[in-house]
């Protein structure tokens, strides 16, 4: 089960987590950093965020960046740098896993489904 | 640089030299839509007990601020957006204040970052300025609504801080809440 608690964190256990649905909010290119061109005419880098959330309240927010690399025409979505989130995952005694921990879990999960999908879709529009 | 930090009433002329720079930040670089008649901002939140950090290049103009505000009277956040609080009541505590009107943009340098409300260096000195200032105040953490950008800098900065729940659309920004620890960073 979840709770919100005072400090703002969401907890729960990793195990409780997966059984919820994340469902995409926002996805977008950043439009305040410089785009990088890489050597040769077919490289660039288009960078951007999404984020995702779980129904109801209090709702587990979790947003991470992403950078597209094209080559030869095929864009690609790749996760750069470290998750945000309002969770703190908790063993089964209830007792917090370190928040790096925590972001390195979610990192984990967030690989195991298709976000760039919705997040591709988005953007393209 | 240097940085400082008061009331307006101790900030004595800085104040309105921040109000102006605050109407430039906001209202012209980012095209919020703030009521700033004169070509200075400032808002219900801008008291007599409000604290400002500033931070000032080597010929004395701002090129950066924050603004404090202890949870105990009403602040941005539970007046303006207590939907980004998850369905939490908005704190009310000596040790919880609120970081606001956050900017670090140097428009007197020639290498201006395209992130339009700041250049990293700057505000990640003026943000451990304002944690510091904080501190003194008796805050055990801070409180921000802020562009989702700010998630980023926090992140690769060090800072120790956390989501307090879904970012929301407002006029074609994202904003969310967070919660910065003060003390050890």
């Amino acid at each position: 089960m979840a709770i919100l608690s005072r400090d703002g964190y969401i907890r729960l256990t990793f195990e409780s987590f997966q059984q919820l649905e994340m469902v995409h909010l926002f996805s977008g290119i950043d439009e305040d950093r410089p785009i990088a061109s890489g050597v040769g005419a077919n490289s660039s880098t288009i960078t951007g965020y999404t984020e995702w959330v779980s129904h109801g309240t209090p709702a587990i927010s979790i947003g991470w960046d992403w950078e597209v690399t094209g080559a030869q025409g095929k864009a690609r979505l790749i996760q750069t740098g470290t998750p945000g989130s309002n969770l703190m995952f908790v063993d089964q005694r209830g007792q917090d896993l370190e928040p790096a921990q925590t972001t390195a879990m979610l990192v984990d999960w967030l690989n195991t489904f298709h976000w760039q999908t919705e997040t591709l879709s988005t953007i393209s529009r | 640089m240097n940085i400082i930090s008061g009331t307006a009433d101790s900030l004595l002329g800085t104040y309105r030299q921040v109000a102006a720079y605050r109407h430039k930040v906001f209202v012209e670089n980012l095209g919020w839509d703030l009521h700033a008649p004169d070509g200075l901002e400032q808002d219900q939140f801008d008291r007599p007990d409000t604290v400002y950090v500033v931070a000032r290049d080597d010929e004395g103009e701002v090129c950066g601020c924050a603004r404090l505000l202890p949870t105990t009277h009403p602040y941005l956040l539970s007046e303006v957006f207590p939907q980004l609080l998850n369905g939490a009541i908005p704190p009310n505590s000596p040790e919880i204040w609120e970081l606001s009107r956050f900017a670090a943009l140097d428009f007197n340098s020639p290498n201006q970052s395209p992130l339009r409300q700041m250049s990293s260096d700057i505000a990640i000195d003026l943000l451990q300025a304002a944690i510091d200032c904080a501190s003194k105040h008796g805050a055990k953490r801070l409180i921000t609504v802020s562009p989702l950008g700010i998630e980023r800098l926090l992140r690769n900065a060090g800072f120790k801080a956390h989501r307090a729940g879904p970012p929301i659309r407002v006029d074609c920004h994202l904003i969310f809440a967070s919660l910065i620890e003060v003390g050890e960073q």
